[in-house]
């Protein structure tokens, strides 16, 4: 049994605009140990999808389709189990790490009670548990960081920190929205080696913009505006792309000559019929006017491509 | 990498706030007055010079024997205004326990939850604003048994519009914080959520809106009281007022019998308010007063 399932999963929001679908069609699937990189430039629903799994946009969004985690549909689960599996079963790295602690208590106090409420210790245990994990994401003393508060620690800091968390409870399941976001190349790369040290356990979905961050995971899922165009294995995927948008972003790093992909991302494109990338791509043909499936052209390399 | 900090017994005692009332000579001042009025309410038995409710000579102008002189009744004022201080205080902040209680509570939900229970608590609120609050009081106070308790709830339960509003707009603001996701993420219940991180970042407009609330508690039990409706056998600084003013001690310029408490009341107010100030001009706290 896979541990999780995604499919068809749609998530629509309410604007005054009318509604915008921010992912549309997204079927995905995670295996035991799996670690899967989901890359795509800003807007395009990489991280509406990580909330969507865990079902975080209930009350703001319309969401359908369906979330499978090991056997049991979330989208159906009742609100105790939901917060049960939420931080003790599928746990969440979020965004910005210094915004994403509570400014008035201490950081060990936090990490303590999410350990406290997953039920994995209790007590003395519980506190000893959490100084073990901040010293395993590479604090010399973890003492005091345990007594810290959040303003007082670097954005790196406190990406360490909010990874010791959210690994404390040991999930099975961790989904790590950008956890390079804002860091030097030098803590970015000890930012990831430590990441994946730590997740070595779990399943992991990193949420990406980089490149050489997504590399490091098993597969990698590119999306571009609320659909996935390209999936597969991270060496076929980044060496060989097949999706003309997945070429534009490996073109587009500095190591590669930083050509940039020709117009904008326009999120609005849905409305439209077609491939959605056909505005940027430099080989649209008439074929693009309907809109292509994701269809495997390889064993395990899926493209959402008419000419792949 | 780590920043390396001094001992945690010094830290602690640095998170108390402590240390930062030296750089608050106003504050300070407030929370020394107050003390200082707790603890004559406190001992008002072994202070007071005299049984406030004993008679003896009326109409005395001060001396030795009687600080403030004496009443109507030849009771003696200075003793009556320490027994006052009592009510005053007990009236004031249990009036503002209630009205807190109420603003916060009716706040805090509105802001998390949003929706129809917004809607609700805040139509509420609006409704309760509307309502001219004195002489509604004033109506109730009167159709009531003239008791203490029922000053408390009357008071109370018509001043907490004000907090409700002031929580309300800072949970929406809390509300949408990264860190509040992120807790949601971690499968934290709403009411957890609420109670420890919610409530957390919103306790400093509670405390000075506490210290608010009891001042305004204060006076309108004053004006009730001034007004003849207090508790006549529980004689606050506003009743000692009323029965200066309908008993002649107005007319006879009896200074030393209806200004006291006047001052009493005046201070009083000063030093919650005091409280709630901020050492820094451009304080968010100094916009609510």
């Amino acid at each position: 049994m896979s541990l999780l399932k995604v499919r068809d999963l749609s998530v629509t929001f309410d604007t005054l605009q009318g509604p915008f679908k921010a992912i549309e069609g997204i079927d995905l699937d995670m295996e035991e140990l799996d670690t899967l990189a989901i890359v795509g430039e800003s807007g395009c629903g990489k991280s509406v999808l990580g909330h969507a799994t865990m079902r975080l946009l209930d009350d703001i969004a319309v969401v359908r389709g369906s979330v499978i985690y090991r056997g049991r549909e979330v989208y159906a689960m009742s609100r105790k189990e939901l917060l049960e599996m939420r931080g003790k079963a599928i746990s969440l790295v979020p965004q910005s790490p210094s915004a994403s602690f509570n400014p008035v208590i201490r950081i060990g106090k936090q990490i303590t009670e999410l350990i406290e409420k997953a039920g994995v210790a209790h007590g003395r245990e519980a506190e000893q548990r959490a100084l073990t994990y901040l010293e395993y994401v590479g604090f010399s003393d973890p003492h005091a960081i345990f007594d810290s508060y959040p303003h007082r620690m670097s954005g790196g800091m406190c990406e360490r920190a909010l990874i010791a968390m959210s690994t404390s409870t040991e999930p099975d399941l961790i989904i790590a929205d950008e956890p390079t976001k804002g860091l030097d190349a030098l803590s970015r790369k000890n930012i990831l080696d430590m990441l994946h040290r730590m997740t070595a356990g779990s399943s992991l979905i990193m949420i990406t913009h980089d490149l050489k961050a997504a590399a490091m995971c098993k597969r990698v899922a590119v999306m571009y505006s609320g659909e996935i165009v390209e999936i597969g294995p991270t060496q076929v995927v980044l060496e060989h792309p097949a999706h003309h948008y997945t070429r534009g972003l490996i073109d587009a790093q500095p190591s590669k000559g930083m050509r940039p992909i020709p117009g904008r991302h326009t999120i609005c494109s849905h409305k439209s019929e077609g491939c959605r990338f056909r505005g940027r791509c430099d080989r649209v043909r008439s074929e693009c006017g309907r809109h292509p499936l994701l269809r495997e052209i390889e064993e395990g390399h899926m493209v959402r491509c008419h000419y792949a | 990498m780590e920043l390396s900090l001094p001992g945690n017994l010094f830290r602690r005692l640095n998170d108390t706030g402590i240390k930062s009332l030296d750089q608050n000579p106003l504050r300070s001042l407030g929370i020394i007055i107050l003390t200082a009025l707790v603890l004559v309410a406190v001992f008002a038995p072994y202070l007071a010079p005299h049984d406030p409710k004993q008679t003896s000579i009326p109409y005395q102008s001060p001396s030795s024997e009687h600080l403030l002189g004496t009443n109507d009744l030849g009771q003696d004022v200075f003793s009556e205004l320490i027994y006052g201080a009592r009510v005053s205080l007990t009236i004031g902040f249990l009036s503002g326990i209630i009205s807190i209680v109420i603003g916060v509570t009716v706040g805090i939900f509105a802001g998390y939850f949003r929706g129809w229970a917004e809607e609700l608590l805040m139509g509420t609120t609006d409704v309760f604003l509307l309502i001219p609050s004195l002489p509604l009081m004033i109506i109730l106070a009167a159709y009531l048994n003239p008791s203490m308790w029922n000053i408390i709830v009357v008071v109370g339960l018509l001043c907490w519009c004000s907090t409700a509003r002031l929580v309300h707009s800072r949970v929406l603001q809390v509300r949408e914080m990264q860190f509040i996701e992120s807790t949601r993420a971690l499968g934290y219940s709403d009411l957890y959520i609420i109670i420890r991180h919610v409530l957390v970042n919103t306790k400093d407009i509670i405390y000075a809106k506490f210290s608010l609330a009891v001042a305004s508690a204060m006076l309108s039990e004053a004006s009730l009281s001034f007004l003849g409706l207090g508790d006549p056998l529980n004689i606050s600084w506003g009743e000692m007022i009323h029965f200066a003013f309908s008993r002649g001690g107005f007319a006879n310029d009896m200074w030393w019998w209806y200004l006291p408490p006047g001052l009493m009341i005046c201070v009083t107010l000063l030093a919650f308010i005091m409280l709630t100030m901020e050492g820094r001009k451009d304080s968010k706290i100094l916009e609510l007063i």
